[in-house]
């Protein structure tokens, strides 16, 4: 009865080796089509759930902070109509200007949105699964936003759902500018959901509250999506680089709807 | 009908992990509930139906992962033979410490399979986040099993004896 049972266990433990090695020839893919195609809905009901309830508690929770976030939120809305103005007259001159210089038009963002329908089950990386794929148009590469602001890359695509690389993995890179001072540098994720800009050169001015842009640099993300803000610039005179935190606005741990910029 | 009892609790475990947890987030970190799921498997179901959960739960997560293809399967199904083997040197599935001990080594273990995965590809770790997000994982994971405890044993045993019951029949 042992020996059965014995035999048996090395059989299963035989077949998972494998599923391990053909994956790495992505003869698995069938197989992750078929699972994107039944976890899209149950995942995505799942998520919605679980989104609702996170919300829920997050409201009860910040209940007390509700007025003077109001207050804030009031002052940054005046602002920000007084910048949309002022980039309504920036957007008129610019497109004068390349009318002038004929220059192309600026290419235009269409944008896909997607449920997230699986997150990774660990708490170390940071991917996610979207239910698009590669029937809507999804591809290797593109971006992702979320709230206006950069969310991560697409990394995998199957026939109905999509994985996808957030920038608070530390595995994703994306070149960066300062919008300000056009100081750039790359952006890496940090655990901890923390963003490091590196290889900024000396002789370039960073500062705390300047805004990061992607510099579109490589082809794969679009230039001027919003990556976060400066939080603290670390630098010393005998090093290289300089280095500085930045904060992104997005709250990657309440994603639930993302848009996939198609270019 | 035990196969398929225990096959769709895996794999609602799994849905549950992915979709419902890493939505919700309790603590800002992503409880495990099928490493909780597999040691009441490892302690109450026989060697194969753990094994065979294992692997199913395993590649499914592989599968919605981005990284570290096989990490998840070859993880679970030596956690669960390590969970057989103490049950084996005598351990009762009633025993709530057996249980809660297994629930920390599984969580710490499986948190340091992976970030060994990112050592391999250069990753500055920091100690202090680390440390954070293994405690708060550890605590949720341990409610886990005061919550879904009762109900895994008692959906486990009654599986354990209908398969009893069936087998006596023929």
């Amino acid at each position: 009865m042992r020996k059965r049972s014995g035999r048996r266990i090395m059989i299963m433990l035989g077949i998972g080796l494998v599923l391990v090695l053909v994956s790495g020839r992505g003869w698995l893919k069938p197989v992750w089509d078929v699972t994107g195609v039944l976890l899209s809905p149950v995942g995505g009901g799942f998520s919605r759930i679980g989104a609702s309830t996170a919300n829920l508690g997050h409201f009860v929770a910040s209940i007390k902070d509700l007025a003077s976030e109001n207050a804030k939120l009031r002052d940054e809305v005046a602002d920000l109509r007084l910048k949309l103005a002022d980039d309504a007259e920036l957007r008129s001159q610019n497109e004068a200007l390349r009318k002038q210089l004929s220059f192309g038009e600026a290419a235009a963002k269409d944008l896909i949105p997607a449920e997230i329908i699986a997150y990774q089950p660990d708490n170390f990386r940071s991917f996610i699964t979207i239910g698009r794929g590669r029937r809507d148009g999804i591809k290797e590469g593109m971006a992702i936003i979320s709230e206006g602001s950069l969310v991560g890359r697409i990394a995998e695509v199957s026939e109905t759902s999509a994985k996808a690389l957030l920038l608070i993995d530390p595995d994703f890179k994306v070149s960066g500018v300062d919008q300000a001072s056009r100081a750039s540098g790359t952006i890496r994720g940090q655990i901890g959901s923390g963003l490091m800009m590196e290889k900024i050169p000396q002789d370039q001015v960073i500062k705390p509250g300047d805004t990061i842009v992607t510099a579109g640099l490589g082809g794969e993300v679009p230039k001027g999506l919003i990556i976060g803000q400066v939080e603290a610039v670390n630098q010393k005179d005998n090093a290289v680089f300089q280095t500085a935190l930045v904060v992104s606005s997005v709250k990657f741990n309440r994603l639930d709807l993302v848009f996939v910029v198609k270019q | 009908m035990k196969p398929i009892v225990l096959g769709l609790t895996i794999l609602l475990a799994v849905a549950l992990e992915v979709s419902f947890m890493g939505a919700l987030r309790p603590l800002g970190v992503l409880p495990n509930l099928v490493l909780v799921v597999l040691i009441y498997a490892g302690l109450i179901c026989t060697v194969s139906e753990a094994v065979a959960m294992a692997l199913l739960g395993g590649l499914c997560l592989d599968l919605v992962s981005g990284s570290d293809f096989g990490l998840r399967m070859a993880f679970y199904s030596l956690f669960v033979l390590m969970v057989i083997l103490i049950k084996r040197a005598g351990a009762d599935f009633d025993n709530i410490g057996l249980i809660l001990a297994c629930t920390v080594g599984g969580t710490l273990l499986y948190n340091l399979v992976v970030l060994a995965g990112l050592a391999v590809i250069h990753v500055p770790l920091s100690v202090g986040v680390v440390m954070s997000v293994l405690v708060r994982e550890t605590g949720l994971n341990l409610v886990i099993v005061f919550l879904t405890g009762p109900v895994l044993t008692r959906l486990f045993r009654s599986g354990r004896q209908l398969a009893g019951a069936g087998s006596k029949l023929l």
